[in-house]
């Protein structure tokens, strides 16, 4: 078995989950919602809680309930040596989706001692719950891995407020399980052997071919919430644990759990069980939701737009004669470079006639660039004399001016603290793309070149290894970028290993393919100083809706070469259209400038559409680092602050035997924004991909500064989305 | 795990030395951690220093030149002292009011109605303050429906549509800083799915809101506002 070795691209999950319950430990100081807070908080009343599997549900079986909408939970449980750390995401109203790494001590089986293993569940809410109906949901667990979890469920849940005069609400949960939850187990005579679909014995493939077969058994059990705090579980288990009994993991002696749960915080709850007849077991469940930042984001408020004098009071100020002045462009651009610095904004590029200007900035501060715009205008209202009534506003990404917003100067005077006021803006505002070039432009005098730099620690670390589940290396990382004429770029960043374990596995590659990635391991050895990039890149607009790059280096940490791109998106499109070609040659695994022998031509024709509601996708078509051809398709489900959760995979003409383990590739991606947790508007995000195991086939170059993200960001879509803050 | 603690350790280390420069807003591990580290001084230095309750006297008071509103976010308990911002009018009735602090929040006012707030997280990003102020015009009884747009965590502001009432509560004498005012206390209770809410405010003579007591939304709550100069 390879080395699980995961991609990161800024941070680490558990990094991540590490700051998320620091932040939570300090939101608990907090005052719990009051009750007329329904609409926008969280109660913890209205969130079920979590099982051992990290679903919502009793103890170790299921219920019928939905999380809220967009929510994640992260449960932690542990009983009888059996360890489950599962993520959990309602990834539609009704879709519940959940990713799992579970142990099982001294297990002894499949030739480990300690068996670990990840597994994916889906459960949807096929009827909601209603005044004499329960609800009713239809789950599998574990259906695309090796299949020891692996079980299939219906099942109802009915919530009673008050019941029988009794304090606090009870739930009464009942449903009938197949596989893990029925009696015999997944191996169960009757249930088709788990082949892994059409993949033979690598799993990672639906295993559609035992859901629902075999054998049926009943389970049952209730939850009473008896007040704000406490809640009392007792379940009657169909899971026979018959493997687990067989091989000595646990007793099992009787078919009732039952425990009491702590609501220590709105997002943490605790709980402590008696499983089986037999076993303590302990459950920690964190629920975050997207909607719900840790630290509500506060912006120091912005100067009350500046109103004109009107004509008739003041002629003499709307006189337009200063537009014949040779100086004045320079001279309103020298006025509005400090004002624009001080709302985190810089000016790019300005060009003014007697009515209207075109102000062309980047923005440094805020994730939302509808903020952005808001201030850029208010700094045009405050500097430019009268006479300009147009402000054309655009936004302008690493030298591409992205999108043309345009406002008229009295509609910003007049609407500002109207009772609706950024609807009306909205209706008044135009959008559209911008030119590549602008015309009798002014721009900073030390508009090139900018020198960028960042020296600090870095932790990359690397999962799911069965003999350590968790790795890491860590030391400092330097990196500098230097962009020494408009559009281009030379970049670059060098990691020193300090400490780690990365390379302490012993664990090779077996790939039959060429080893595009598994060979992971052998460039954690190879050296403690590494050169992660050096490239040179130049990106342009080649027409007003179209957007090209070129980069040539060090692209990655495992190869180097040269890349192009060209992509094509309106700002009022939902779809962009993209094509990616790279010539690149695999990097020595001593992290210096030498190259190995493997050479590849790689590329991709790719289609991004935005569905709406914030559900995203992305089809990608090519042929993949290993010479395989075939293609990735991502859904992801993306908040307007930021917050994104998506999931891909990827099929090729490698057949699953030639894949290895897990069949294809697949994974999780996720990026939260950094103001969600701090409150402070910054731009910066935490994203990470995780990959239940990486392979060879179906891999993808990674290349620096792809075009489709740095542009939508401040499109139309996303502006209008976001626009709720344009006054702010 | 001896490990992993040596790599927090060494994490932790690196918090305090991490550099960077430039303009280029980069990404890394270590923008991010800079901005950590930032956010946990600030806080720790807001708790070493609480924010002394200022003592403000109409003396002090005097000695300024412009105007003064005294606003507290009951929720919290803090107080802030606020200065004018702006002033406006526009084509709905009501003069409006923006009043500043110097650390960047706002609190806007149209005739003493509160309209929005900005700088203070989850904001009252914008407020139709029409039937109240028709109805602390009319010295008394009026009411109708009022729309509150307010500010989420997912860049968006959601819209809270409200039934109000406003009912004569009584002649009162009020204290603000060393003087006392005759006033009329109005109560303003509006009806939504969030429940009910009460505004009171309490008007002098020539149609004045010199105090109240304002619902800015469910995560704000109320702010007690006084005009002292």
């Amino acid at each position: 078995m390879p080395l699980h070795r995961t991609t990161f691209q800024a941070f680490t999950l558990k990094t991540a989950k590490r700051i998320a319950v620091m932040c939570a430990a300090i939101a608990m100081t907090g005052q719990l919602a009051s009750a007329d807070e329904k609409s926008t908080r969280l109660l913890h009343k209205n969130q079920p809680s979590q099982n051992f599997y990290g679903l919502p549900g009793l103890i170790d079986m299921p219920s019928a309930e939905a999380l809220p909408d967009g929510q994640f939970a992260v449960t932690l449980s542990y009983f009888a040596g059996i360890s489950r750390n599962t993520i959990t995401f309602q990834a539609t109203p009704r879709l519940t989706a959940s990713f799992r790494y579970a142990g099982t001590k001294d297990f002894n089986i499949g030739g480990f001692v300690d068996y670990r293993d990840r597994s994916f569940d889906i459960r949807y809410l096929a009827v909601r719950e209603k005044r004499y109906m329960p609800a009713l949901a239809v789950g599998l667990q574990d259906f695309a891995g090796t299949g020891i979890y692996s079980g299939e469920y219906v099942v109802a849940t009915k919530t009673f407020n008050n019941p029988l005069s009794l304090p606090g609400t009870i739930k009464v949960t009942a449903g009938v399980g197949w596989g893990r939850l029925a009696d015999g187990g997944v191996f169960d005579p009757a249930r088709p052997r788990f082949t892994g679909g059409t993949s033979g014995s690598n799993g990672g493939s639906p295993s559609y071919d035992t859901w629902f077969r075999g054998k049926a058994s009943p389970f049952a059990g209730i939850e009473w919430q008896v007040n704000d705090r406490l809640g009392l579980k007792l379940e009657y288990s169909s899971d026979t644990y018959d493997r687990e009994v067989r091989q000595g993991v646990l007793e099992r002696k009787s078919n009732v759990n039952f425990g009491a749960e702590y609501q220590y915080s709105e997002r943490v709850r605790l709980g402590a069980y008696y499983l089986y007849g037999s076993e303590f077991g302990i459950n920690a469940q964190i629920q975050l939701n997207p909607r719900r930042a840790l630290n509500p984001l506060r912006i120091s408020a912005p100067r009350a737009v500046v109103v004109r004098p009107t004509r008739k009071a003041n002629p003499e100020a709307w006189r337009t004669d200063w537009a014949q002045s040779a100086s004045a462009p320079t001279q309103l651009r020298d006025l509005l470079m400090p004002e624009l610095q001080n709302q985190g904004l810089k000016l790019y590029a300005l060009s003014v006639t007697a009515s209207s200007a075109e102000l062309r900035f980047i923005n440094q501060r805020y994730q939302s660039d509808s903020i952005a715009v808001g201030r850029a205008a208010r700094s045009l209202a405050r500097i430019l004399p009268p006479s300009v009534e147009t402000f054309k506003l655009v936004i302008v990404q690493n030298d591409l001016p992205v999108s043309l917003v345009t406002i008229r100067r009295s509609d910003l005077e007049a609407l500002e603290f109207q009772p609706d006021a950024a609807d009306a803006l909205f209706a008044v505002t135009g959008f559209g793309d911008a030119t590549p070039q602008l015309v009798g432009e002014v721009r900073p005098e030390d508009a090139t070149p900018k020198f960028s730099y960042s020296i600090g620690p870095y932790v990359d670390p690397s999962y799911f290894d069965p003999d350590k589940p968790v790795r890491a290396d860590a030391g400092i990382r330097a990196a500098a970028s230097y962009k020494f004429a408009p559009g281009w770029k030379l970049a670059g960043s060098i990691k020193h290993r300090l400490i780690g374990n990365i390379g302490d596995s012993t664990r090779t590659s077996n790939s039959v393919l060429p080893r595009v990635r598994t060979n992971g391991l052998l460039y954690s050895q190879g050296s403690t100083t590494r050169l992660s990039q050096l490239y040179l890149s130049k990106q342009w607009k080649p027409g007003n809706s179209t957007y090209a790059r070129v980069t040539a280096g060090y692209l990655e940490q495992m190869f180097a070469g040269v890349s192009g791109e060209l992509l094509w998106k309106p700002s009022a499109s939902r779809l962009a259209l993209g094509v990616e070609a790279n010539y690149v040659k695999q990097r020595d695994f001593d992290g210096a400038f030498g190259l190995l022998d493997y050479t590849v031509a790689t590329g991709h024709v790719s289609a991004y559409y935005e569905f709406g509601n914030g559900y995203h996708g992305q089809l990608d078509v090519g042929r993949y680092l290993a010479g395989d051809i075939g293609g990735t398709v991502t859904l992801t489900r993306e908040f307007r602050n930021g917050w994104a959760v998506g999931g891909f995979f990827t099929l090729t003409d490698v057949s699953s035997a030639d894949f290895g383990e897990g069949s294809f590739d697949k994974g999780i991606n996720l990026t939260i924004p950094v103001n969600w947790f701090l409150g402070k508007p910054t731009q910066r995000t935490i994203s990470t991909t995780i990959r239940p195991i990486q392979r060879d086939g179906g891999a993808r170059l990674i290349v620096p500064g792809r075009l489709y993200e740095q542009v939508r960001g401040a499109q139309k879509k996303a502006l209008s989305s976001d626009w709720a803050r344009v006054w702010e | 795990m001896k490990h992993l603690t040596k790599i927090c350790a060494g994490l932790c280390l690196g918090l305090l030395a991490a550099c960077s420069g430039g303009e280029d807003s980069s990404n890394s591990q270590t923008a991010v951690l800079k901005e950590l580290r930032t956010v946990v001084k600030e806080n720790r230095k807001s708790r070493k220093a609480p924010a002394t309750k200022f003592q403000i006297t109409r003396a002090i008071l005097d000695l300024q030149t412009v105007g003064s509103l005294e606003v507290t976010v009951e929720s919290t308990n803090q107080t802030a002292y606020l200065i004018p911002g702006a002033f406006r009018t526009d084509h709905l009735p009501g003069k409006i009011a923006v009043w500043r602090t110097i650390t960047g929040e706002n609190v806007v006012l149209r005739d003493g109605v509160l309209i929005s707030t900005r700088g203070l997280g989850r904001d009252l990003a914008s407020s139709d303050a029409s039937a109240s102020l028709r109805a602390i015009k009319a010295r008394g009884n009026g009411g109708g429906e009022r729309r509150m747009q307010v500010r989420n965590d997912v860049n968006g502001a959601f819209d809270l549509l409200l039934q109000c009432e406003t009912a004569v509560v009584g002649n009162e004498s009020i204290d603000i800083i060393e003087l006392r005012f005759q006033t009329l206390h109005l109560r303003e209770t509006c009806q939504s799915t969030l429940g009910t809410v009460r505004n009171d405010y309490w008007v002098n003579q020539s149609g004045k809101v010199l105090q109240s007591r304002q619902w800015a939304g469910p995560d704000l709550g109320y702010l007690k506002i006084r005009l002292l100069k």
